[in-house]
Formats: structure tokens, sequence, C-alpha cells
């Protein structure tokens, strides 16, 4: 997947303390988490020893536990730095969580699969976060619904629409090849609440459209 | 004193054991086997329920045999104000709906679990796509919850019996293949139901 660049797959409030978010971009999925120290981490959702998802394990401020056999892994370097079943044995440098790159913009957090140098999407400064929709839909398809209900497109998974007033950015994160998630933000300086319920409502009936269709 | 006549695979029995260990109540349990001896089924148990499901809760002459009456009766006796708002009329509104929701969540991706587990018929496919209808309207109304400062099914800074009724099928429901990546409210909220004091689990459920 390199060449894709940054992509959305979670917004920034999805990511509170202590908790580890599961996510799926482009069939990989993803363990992300936040550390007390505010590092967001991005990893492969598998645990380097058995293959256990790191989903499933606990965000414990500086390190993330693997459910199974409580093998840990630092924050930010996603080095595995304890062992229970070998608590003075060394542990081989090369013995690692792998790392995706991941970053935060406009609300949203976003990684990138490959590793070259990706780009961000341009996004407005100040917005506000509208609730992801997961649709049982390939993202291609998700997008050229969009552009047939005439939607002004930035980028192929990326578009632009005015409701209440207030600019909505759609940026779509294929999930699966079935499956894609679409992220909202919202420029607007009115109360966030009902635009967010407003845009919920629009979404959920463009999904049951979309959905619907063979 | 209470007995509990469960089996320890059952989802809706994880209901009320999960509430009873959150309210410090002791109670004596007496294990059914439901698979594969099926002995809820036989004569010495239907004379006490029935209808032939699990769990069956017995305190003095009263006996309950549904997860919404039995965590009602629980809360109303044994809970206090924090868990049965006795004066709330729209309080107790909303907890009865949470507590059909359960009963949807038990017919959809509980019937799932239970089929795949052991071996039942069911329409495997219609299940799932009512469990995901009812996972998404949840994640919605936990999302927008957040958004508003409250952690629960039901408004208010304390949990409610909708949460202990929902959680086991929901937790559970990655045993039926209904996965839950898609619904990160819903994840949060697993995580803090895991968080409460007392908490316990059963096979297939992790603590905090």
């Amino acid at each position: 997947m390199s060449g894709a660049g940054y992509q959305p797959v979670a917004s920034s409030r999805d990511l509170v303390a202590r908790h580890v978010f599961q996510a799926c971009l482009s069939g990989q999925e993803i363990a992300l988490w936040r550390a007390d120290d505010g590092t967001v981490n991005a990893w492969e959702n598998r645990c380097p020893h058995r293959g256990v998802r790191l989903s499933l394990g606990v965000n414990l401020g500086d390190r993330l536990m693997c459910r199974y056999h409580g093998w840990r892994y630092e924050s930010g370097s996603g080095a595995c730095s304890h062992i229970p079943a070998h608590p003075e044995g060394p542990i081989p440098a090369t013995l690692c969580a792998r790392r995706f790159l991941v970053a935060e913009a406009g609300g949203l957090v976003f990684v990138a699969l490959g590793d070259d140098a990706a780009t961000m999407p341009a996004l407005p400064e100040d917005t506000i976060p509208l609730r992801a929709l997961p649709v049982s839909r390939p993202a291609e398809a998700v997008a050229a619904a969009l552009v047939e209900a005439g939607l002004a497109a930035a980028a192929p998974l990326h578009f632009i629409e005015t409701q209440d007033g207030a600019s909505i950015h759609l940026l779509i994160q294929p999930a699966t090849d079935r499956t894609c998630v679409v992220h909202g933000l919202a420029e607007t300086t009115a109360g966030a609440l009902p635009l967010q319920r407003h845009m919920a409502r629009l979404m959920e009936s463009r999904r049951r459209a979309w959905e619907a269709r063979p | 004193m209470i007995t509990l006549h469960d089996y320890d695979l059952s989802a809706e029995g994880y209901a009320v054991r999960l509430f009873l260990a959150l309210l410090g109540q002791d109670y004596s349990l007496v294990p059914v086997e439901y698979y594969p001896a099926r002995e809820h089924e036989g004569e010495a148990f239907r004379a006490l329920n029935p209808l032939a499901s699990l769990p069956v809760l017995v305190e003095g002459d009263l006996v309950l045999t549904e997860v919404a009456g039995i965590l009602t009766y629980l809360a109303a006796r044994h809970g206090g104000a924090d868990w049965y708002p006795a004066g709330d009329a729209a309080q107790l509104g909303r907890i009865g709906d949470g507590l059909a929701l359960a009963a949807r969540l038990a017919a959809s991706a509980g019937a799932v679990r239970l089929a795949d587990g052991m071996m039942l018929p069911l329409d495997g496919a219609a299940a799932r796509a009512e469990a995901k209808r009812l996972l998404r309207v949840i994640d919605e109304h936990l999302w927008f919850g957040e958004a508003a400062g409250n952690d629960w099914l039901c408004p208010g800074p304390r949990p409610s019996i909708a949460d202990i009724a929902c959680f086991p099928h929901i937790v559970l429901a990655e045993e039926g293949d209904i996965p839950l990546i898609d619904y990160p409210a819903i994840r949060r909220w697993l995580d803090r139901v895991r968080r409460l004091p007392g908490f316990v689990v059963m096979p297939g459920v992790f603590g905090a």
C-alpha cells in the first residue's frame, strides 16, 4: 500500500485514556492506542509472540500488554520490554511490535501503511469531528455514490459539501475490500451537537441507500 | 438466601452473576448442565421453571426466570437508590427499554453464539444481520452519550441494570462471529463496564 499516503482511521477523541482502538485499513488490522503522555501508537494488530490481537490487550499508559502471555511493548519504539515467563532473561532488540506511521490532524488520526514520504490531506484548521460511519460497501462504491450525489471531490476519497451552512469534509477510509468507514469533519463555530445529529441522520439515510444497492 | 440455578457458559446467567458480584451479594449456585446433558429440559428442572430456560433465581418463595425480572428484583431489593431510581419514572422507563434491548441481543447475537458453540439449529445470517442492526443503533447512542458526558446506556452518573443486561451478549458477540471493530463507542463502553468495582469474568470475557 505504499503511495496511498496518510488515510483516516479514527477520530482523535476515539483514543481515550487506557483504551486500545481496533481499526482496519486496506485489509491491515491496526491496534491504535494513546499513551498517557499523548503519544499515539499505530501497530500491527498482532502480538509478535503468538499472533493474538493487541487490541485485546491492556493499555498500561506507557506500554501495551498482550492479553495472552503478558508480553509488554513500549509506547513509541514498540520494543518488547517484559516477558513474564523470563523476567530476568535478555530480550532481543529485534523483538518489536510492527509500527505504522501515524499522525493527528484536524481532529482525526491518520495512518500511512507504506514507509515512503506520506502526504497528509489538506484540511481546515478549526473543525469538529462527526460520528464516523462504517459502511458495508467498498470505498470506491461510496466515493462513486458521493460523486453521483454532486459532492465536490478534493481527492479520490475526500469530498466536501455544505450542510446547515457549514462546510463538511467527508473522508473515506478503505477498511477491507468490501467495507469502508466515512469520517466527517465540520467547519463550524455554532453548537456542535445539532450539526453532529443532523449529519448522523443524513449519513445513516445515505448508508441505507448505499447498502441496499446490489 | 439467594439461590441461582445457572450454567457457567450462559450469557444470561453471567448477567445475573455479574450483578450479584457488583452488589456484593452472597448466593448459592446450583449448576445446571445446559450442554451436552440438556439438564434444563428434564422433568426435575421443569418443575422449577416450566419455560425450561436458564438462569432461575430463588429467594424464599420467590422464583424468577427471566434476566429482566431477576435484575429488576435484585436492584430494587438489594441495590438501593444507586441501582433502582424508584422515584424517577423516565429513568425507569429507559431502564425497561434497555432490558428489552438486552432480550433482542439475546435473541440475535446470543442465539448465534449458542448455536455455533452447541450445534443448535438457527438461521445464522438473519440473526447476525439483526445483531448488526442493534449494535449500530447502540454504538450511535453511546457515541452521542459520550458527547453529552454520559458513560452509560441510560443517562446519569452511574450504570444501570440495562448496562449489566446488555454487556454479556455484546462482549461475547465475537464468539458468534460478530466482529466489534465497527463499534468503537461500544468497545469503549465495554472497557468502562470491565472497570466497575467488583467486576467478575466468565469464560471468554477478560477483566480490565
